[in-house]
C-alpha cells in the first residue's frame, strides 16, 4: 500500500492511497464466484452460466462495491499507519478503477487538532469568596413580601404607588375617538403605563372624583393618529387601593409550605437557598475562568466538520427550548454564522478536555454520579423513578458522567493553579444572575 | 438478394447451455433466423455481420410452444435455428459489445 499526505492548509490533508492489484483482483474474482454459483441468467439452469457471461453482467456493479469497500477499510488502516487522527469522514476526490490494476484513490478529510497544554499550572484564578449576611435574606424575604403583595381599598387622595380604578374618556378637539375609552381601567400610578402626563395629573384626586387632563402626546408615540396631538381625558376616579405588604410572621411563613412555618424557620429556608446559589455562582465563575484559560493557553484550530455538526446540535437546542416554552420551532433564526463562534468555542473546548481525560485516564466517579443524579431528582415528583430510569441503561447516564467528569477536570486542573481568594459581597457575586431583577 | 436485406436475416443470437457447450467445443455459435433464410443466405449474413468465415451451417425448425390463456389454446410462432460453424481460429464474441 502505497501512501502519500500533503496539508491542504489548517486541518485539511489529502491523501493519495494506492492498493495492490491483487488485493482488488482477489476480493472482485471472489465475489464473482460466489454470484457464479446462485446466478440465474435465462437460459442456463440456476448457477450453470458460464463466467463469461456472469461476468460481463455483473462485474461492473462488484467493481464499485469492492472500491467502495476497500476505500473504507484501507482508509483507516492507511490513517492509523500515518499517525493521523482523522475527524469526520472522509470525501473521495478521486479514484482509478480498472480490472487487473492497482486501485487508486485521493481523499481529503480534517484532522484533530493538537492540544498543547493540558494543564493551567501557575496560572491565576480568582476565586470569589463570600458569606450570606443578615442583609442578604432581609432583601430576599422583602422580594418575597412583594410577590405577595395585596390592595386594600382606601378614602384618601391618591398618591404615587396607588392603585385606581377609573373610567375614562379621551376628546380630540372635543371628538371622542377610537381606543380612547375604558370603563374599570386598572392604573398603577407611577408604572407610566399610560402616556406622560396622564398619571401625574390624577395624583391628589379623591374616590369618586372627575378630573379633566390635558395630555400632549409624544410625536414619535407608537399609535400614529395620536402622536404629537393634544388629547383631553375626563378621568373619574371609582377607588384607590394602597399596596399592603404582607407582615413578616408565621402565618406569612406558613405560606411557602415550608415544614418549619415560623419566621425563623424561613429565615434558615432562605439562608439554606442562598448558599447553595452561593456556591453554585462560585463553581460557575471558576470553571469558567478555568476553562477561558484552556482555551487562550490552546488557539485551537477547529475542524469543519465538527464546527458544522456542534452547529447543528446548537441550532436543535434553539429548538427545543422554543418549544418547551410552547413556541413554534421554526422560530429559530436559521442564521448559521450565528451560531458558529459559539459552536467553536465549544468544540474547541471540548476536544481540550477529551485530551486531558485521556491523558490523564480519568474516569466519572460513580459516587459522585449518584449524588448528581440524587440531587437532579430532587426537584421531580417521583425522585425515586427519576433515579432509577438513569440506572436502567448506561448510555443514560452519560450525560450525567460527563458532567461529573467535567468538575472532576476542573478540581484536578485546579491543584496545580494560583488560587486567589477575592472577597465580594453576596450581591456582588451574583450581580448578574437574572432571578435577582424581582427586588427592585 | 442484396447486402442490405442479409442485415434482416439474423434476429438474434441463441444464448443457452446448449449454444455455449457447442460453442467451446465445434466453434458453432447459434442463431434464432427468419423462416424462410437459407444456408447459403444466413452463411452470407453471418460473414458479412461478423466479418468473420464461415465454415459450416445446420439449420433446425422450431416448434412455437403451445401456450394457453385459460381455457384458450395458444401457440407461439415457429422459428428456425441456424448453428453455424466458423473455420478454425475465428470467434464471435456477443457479450463483448455488451460490457459497460
Amino acid at each position: 500500500m502505497q501512501i502519500s499526505v500533503e496539508a491542504t492548509g489548517g486541518l485539511g490533508r489529502r491523501m493519495t492511497v494506492a492498493l495492490p492489484a491483487e488485493r482488488l483482483e482477489s476480493e472482485v474474482s471472489a465475489r464473482l464466484q460466489r454470484i457464479l454459483r446462485t446466478s440465474h441468467l435465462p437460459g442456463f439452469r440456476p448457477g450453470k452460466a458460464p463466467m463469461r457471461l456472469v461476468e460481463a453482467q455483473y462485474a461492473g456493479k462488484i467493481m464499485e462495491e469492492v472500491a467502495g469497500d476497500l476505500i473504507q477499510s484501507s482508509f483507516y488502516e492507511a490513517v492509523a499507519g500515518q499517525g493521523l487522527k482523522p475527524a469526520g469522514g472522509p470525501t473521495v476526490e478521486s479514484r482509478l478503477l480498472k480490472r487487473g490494476e492497482a486501485l487508486q484513490y485521493t481523499v481529503v478529510f480534517e484532522v484533530y487538532p493538537e492540544v498543547q497544554r493540558l494543564d493551567i499550572s501557575g496560572s491565576r484564578i480568582e476565586r470569589p469568596v463570600s458569606g450570606i449576611t443578615d442583609a442578604d435574606i432581609d432583601r430576599t424575604i422583602e422580594s418575597l413580601r412583594q410577590q405577595r403583595m395585596t390592595w386594600t381599598g382606601v378614602q384618601r387622595a391618591a398618591r404615587a404607588g396607588d392603585r385606581l380604578v377609573i373610567d375614562f374618556e379621551g376628546r380630540k378637539g372635543g371628538v371622542s375617538f377610537e381606543g380612547g375609552r375604558a370603563k374599570g381601567f386598572r392604573l398603577v400610578l407611577g408604572d407610566r403605563s399610560l402616556v406622560d402626563g396622564f398619571e401625574e395629573g390624577l395624583v391628589g384626586a379623591m374616590p369618586g372624583e372627575t378630573r379633566n387632563i390635558t395630555v400632549q402626546f409624544p410625536a414619535d408615540y407608537r399609535d400614529k393618529s395620536l402622536a404629537g396631538q393634544t388629547v383631553e381625558f375626563e378621568v373619574r376616579v371609582n377607588s384607590i387601593e394602597e399596596p399592603v405588604l404582607p407582615n413578616v410572621d408565621d402565618e406569612f411563613a406558613r405560606g411557602f409550605g415550608i415544614k418549619d412555618a415560623t419566621v425563623a424557620g424561613l429565615r434558615s429556608e432562605v439562608r439554606a437557598n442562598l448558599e447553595r446559589e452561593m456556591g453554585d455562582q462560585v463553581r460557575v465563575r471558576v470553571r469558567d475562568q478555568v476553562f477561558n484559560l484552556l482555551l487562550q493557553q490552546n488557539e485551537l484550530p477547529v475542524p469543519a466538520a465538527l464546527e458544522e455538526a456542534e452547529i447543528d446540535r446548537l441550532i436543535t437546542v434553539a429548538g427545543d427550548n422554543l418549544e418547551a416554552q410552547g413556541l413554534p420551532r421554526g422560530r429559530v433564526p436559521q442564521d448559521r454564522a450565528r451560531y458558529a463562534d459559539e459552536a467553536r468555542r465549544r468544540v474547541a473546548l471540548g476536544l481540550i478536555l477529551a485530551e486531558i481525560v485521556r491523558s490523564r485516564g480519568m474516569v466519572a466517579d460513580p459516587s459522585q454520579v449518584r449524588a448528581r443524579v440524587e440531587r437532579l431528582a430532587e426537584s421531580y415528583e417521583s425522585p425515586q423513578e427519576f433515579i432509577d430510569w438513569h440506572y436502567a441503561e448506561p448510555n443514560r447516564l452519560s450525560q450525567i458522567e460527563s458532567l461529573v467528569l467535567e468538575e472532576q477536570v476542573v478540581t484536578v486542573l485546579l491543584e496545580a493553579a494560583d488560587i486567589h481568594d477575592r472577597t465580594m459581597s453576596f450581591e456582588e457575586l451574583v450581580g448578574r444572575s437574572p432571578d435577582r431583577q424581582e427586588t427592585r | 438478394m442484396s447486402d442490405q436485406d442479409l442485415f434482416q436475416v439474423i434476429l438474434a443470437p441463441h444464448v443457452s447451455e446448449k449454444s455455449s457447450r457447442v460453442a467451446d467445443k465445434n466453434r458453432q455459435f447459434v442463431f434464432s433466423v427468419r423462416r424462410d433464410a437459407t444456408k447459403p443466405v444466413i452463411k452470407r449474413a453471418v460473414e458479412k455481420l461478423f466479418s468473420v468465415e464461415v465454415e459450416t451451417v445446420t439449420v433446425t425448425r422450431v416448434k412455437g410452444k403451445v401456450k394457453r390463456q385459460g381455457k384458450t389454446p395458444g401457440r407461439r410462432q415457429d422459428w428456425k435455428k441456424a448453428y453455424v460453424r466458423l473455420k478454425p481460429g475465428q470467434e464471435i464474441d456477443f457479450v463483448g459489445g455488451q460490457t459497460k
